[in-house]
């Protein structure tokens, strides 16, 4: 492998790996949201 | 903070870190003895401190939720270790990835690189430790204390270069920085840019916790 290899694959590495993370978060907030959003209906029916 | 808000972290990471990269490969002049692959250095060295500061935050919040016990300092916690964990992660890849040409080895059981992956391991621990404990009061008090104890390995991380004998270069030193001034700033605006990006994570990773923890707390109202 030559050095410009070693520099793309670092470069694909932290971008690939932050835009992996952060589009885990915002996936894992959004089902959250879904479920605390479901579970509010549902505790606002059983109230009434 | 209200969805109606600037989400001004992003819109400055989305500046800042482009541009970042831009100095790295049309400002910054190419190294004479590593040649570009001293072009990875930047990141490193920045994704480290962020990395550092992350468990600064995670060990600061352990202190306070083990003094007042509060939900949200469990919640900076969380973020600062997970957050850390992630960027202490593309640090030892980055640095394997440069050491492969420079040193002719993906790994060396150097202080620098030992320790770092003592603190990988350390935070990865807290980690899991977090996935396995049931209560939330039992989670977070461990979580907490582990958190405080793992931080001792920060400064050891940091001055094992200086106090043993290592081959891992150490660019800033207490006279001096060992580089040239088109390389310093490109360092300051990658420093930059990868801390403000890193305040959006660990701020966007701290909603997701609260979230999370008001879920669980709606899930018990309706159970019992």
């Amino acid at each position: 492998m030559t050095k410009q290899t070693f520099v793309v694959l670092a470069y694909m590495a932290i971008w690939g790996g932050l835009a992996l993370y952060v589009a885990g978060l915002a996936r894992r907030q959004a089902r959250v949201a879904r479920q605390i959003e479901a579970l509010r209906e549902r505790l606002g029916r059983g109230e009434e | 903070m209200t969805s109606r808000r600037v989400p001004l972290l992003p819109l400055l990471s989305a500046v800042l870190l482009p541009a970042a990269v831009a100095m790295v490969f049309f400002y910054a002049p190419t190294e004479r003895t590593m040649g570009v692959v001293q072009k990875i250095f930047y990141f490193h060295l920045s994704l480290a401190a962020v990395a550092f500061l992350s468990f600064f935050v995670a060990c600061v919040a352990g202190v306070l939720y083990l003094v007042r016990g509060k939900r949200r300092w469990d919640a900076w916690g969380a973020a600062g270790v997970e957050v850390g964990v992630v960027f202490t992660t593309l640090v030892l890849i980055t640095g394997s990835l440069w050491g492969r040409p420079i040193w002719n080895t993906w790994w060396t059981w150097d202080p620098r690189l030992t320790t770092s992956l003592i603190l990988w391991f350390i935070y990865t621990a807290c980690l899991i430790l977090r996935s396995a404990v049931e209560s939330e009061t039992r989670r977070a008090t461990y979580a907490a204390v582990m958190a405080v104890a793992g931080f001792v390995d920060v400064p050891i991380v940091f001055l094992s270069a200086r106090l043993f004998r290592s081959i891992h270069p150490t660019v800033i030193r207490s006279d001096s920085v060992g580089l040239e001034p088109s390389m310093i700033a490109t360092l300051v605006v990658c420093m930059a840019a990868m801390l403000v990006f890193w305040a959006g994570l660990v701020r966007l990773r701290y909603g997701l916790h609260l979230q999370e923890a008001e879920l669980g707390d709606l899930t018990r109202r309706l159970g019992g």
